[in-house]
């Protein structure tokens, strides 16, 4: 017989993840406010110390917030990798991203050079144990499944993500002079976004996918080779090769082949993770498209209009997607583990039911509502930019609260199985 | 003494798990647990370990990307069946 060797795996307790899960919305919603309180005026200038805030809070607050809560848990659960005293590092993380973001956005809204210097200290801190557990945690891993492959790319490319913003912020808080600013914040967003996220995403992509939507796995020939070749084209770009449309044409061909294997599910039943990643795909595609009638027409917020369509139409949707699905299934996963020792069992809700579908569904509407009035807006802002923030505020709201109810049953059954132990 | 068998391949999580979870209260000596499962349970592990289990896991048909076996820790018949496989 031919087995295969494994390492038993220390889950985390629940708490590591969903301090992150539930800091993440609030960031969201804090960018929302923002945009209701400067209205059309947010984004006339996007180098704007406004704008910066503004993305920071989704790019600090929600995508590094979420994607780090789900490395620490789902490492661990899903692939048996294994992070040493991982409750203390994640309080340790989660804590610094969450001030140092706090402080990076409140200097740049204020105008305080002291909170971005102090924002500078937490995120170094926060970036170097996140960056140095992950590490540790995927280099002692013997495994070389695409997934481990993309996901340990994707941390390359959040070092190199870090360290390009590292560089530009001691130009904002200690006004020291670095040569080619945009050129640099150029570099920083695209890692930040092609290398980073999209490489991560990817990555729990082919976990995520055929486990929760049952389908087929990602077809091996691209699973093997759709991370190391990204990777190489994004080098290659940040030396100066002009591969824009190669880097375009890569993250459509995720968006198709996932659009391709979600259409082969092996049981199709309706499913709200499944509207959102769909959702994100058909983006994903509508971002490429829109970029390569650039080349024959061309409108002053193109690239506005095209950070929406890939953040907020693609990153957003997607990641929601995966927490609609990974909380549920953390809930369930501990609190059966609570009670399996358990003579009087206590029955644990199915996972489909601690988060209502109900709640589920409409917050998946709201949030394309206010995705398209978000596009709208982009072009017609005075009409449309107070609509857009409050039905986004709303929308991040309404997640905020469908994750707090699963944390309440969670809580509220776990008391139940103290109870009977202690008894 | 008997094999049970359970196929798991186009259960949703936390199904696979509720299942197998189940079928391990069942157990009689000598009896073992097959699972057949489209990913590896990680989770499980963990689980099997604190009440008591012993598993397999292999990996040889594309059709089959996870076989599990599974038999109660001081279940020497079970544990020998498995190995005459």
């Amino acid at each position: 017989m031919n087995t295969v060797q494994l390492s038993l795996q220390q889950t985390p307790s629940l708490d590591v993840p969903l301090r992150f899960f539930l800091t993440a919305p609030i960031f969201a919603m804090l960018a929302m406010l923002l945009w209701l309180i400067k209205g059309e005026t947010l984004f006339i200038n996007r180098w704007s110390a406004d704008v910066l805030a503004f993305t920071h809070f989704f790019t600090l607050g929600w995508m590094l917030q979420i994607m780090s809560g789900a490395l620490l848990q789902l490492l661990p659960v899903l692939l048996g990798v294994t992070f040493f005293k991982s409750k203390l590092w994640s309080t340790l993380i989660h804590t610094s991203l969450t001030l140092g973001t706090l402080f990076l956005t409140g200097g740049w809204l204020f105008e305080l050079k002291i909170l971005l210097q102090i924002s500078y200290l937490f995120l170094l801190f926060g970036s170097i144990i996140l960056v140095s557990i992950l590490s540790f945690g995927l280099l002692k891993s013997q495994n070389t499944s695409p997934i481990l492959i993309s996901i340990r790319l994707a941390l390359i490319a959040l070092i190199i993500t870090l360290g390009l913003g590292f560089i530009l912020l001691t130009l904002f808080a200690f006004s020291v002079h670095i040569s080619n600013p945009i050129y640099i914040t150029k570099l920083h967003i695209t890692w930040g976004l092609i290398g980073w996220t999209l490489l991560l995403i990817v990555g729990i992509a082919y976990q995520v996918v055929p486990m929760f939507q049952i389908t087929p796995p990602y077809p091996h020939y691209f699973s093997r080779s759709f991370a190391p070749f990204l990777f190489g084209i994004l080098i290659s770009w940040t030396v100066g090769i002009p591969l824009d449309v190669m880097l375009i044409f890569l993250t459509t061909s995720f968006a198709i082949v996932t659009l391709d294997i979600q259409s082969k599910r092996l049981r199709k039943l309706p499913d709200i993770t499944l509207s959102f990643w769909r959702f994100g795909m058909l983006s994903l595609i509508a971002n490429a498209l829109f970029y390569l009638t650039g080349y024959v027409w061309d409108f002053p917020q193109r690239e506005l209009f095209q950070s929406v369509l890939f953040i907020g139409g693609f990153i957003l949707p997607v990641i929601q997607g995966m927490l609609y699905k990974i909380v549920p299934f953390l809930v369930w996963l501990h609190l059966t583990n609570a009670q399996m020792d358990l003579t009087k069992k206590i029955k644990v809700p199915h996972m489909k039911q601690i988060i209502v579908d109900k709640w589920q569904r409409w917050q998946f509407w709201l949030f394309l509502i206010f995705f398209f009035i978000a596009l709208i807006s982009i072009i017609f802002p005075n009409y449309f930019a107070y609509l857009a923030a409050f039905l986004g505020l709303s929308a991040f709201a309404f997640l905020e609260y469908n994750l707090m109810r699963a944390t309440q049953l969670y809580l509220n059954i776990r008391n139940q199985i103290n109870r009977i132990q202690k008894d | 003494m008997a094999a049970i068998r359970l196929d798991v391949r186009l259960l949703e999580p936390c199904e696979p798990l509720e299942q197998i979870l189940t079928t391990l209260n069942t157990l009689s000596n000598g009896d073992y647990l097959h699972v057949l499962h489209r990913l590896e349970p990680f989770p499980l592990y963990k689980i099997l370990q604190q009440h008591g289990f012993k598993w397999i896991v292999i990996s040889i048909s594309p059709d089959i990307p996870i076989e599990l076996f599974i038999w109660r820790e001081n279940d020497v018949v079970a544990y020998q069946a498995i190995q005459d496989l």
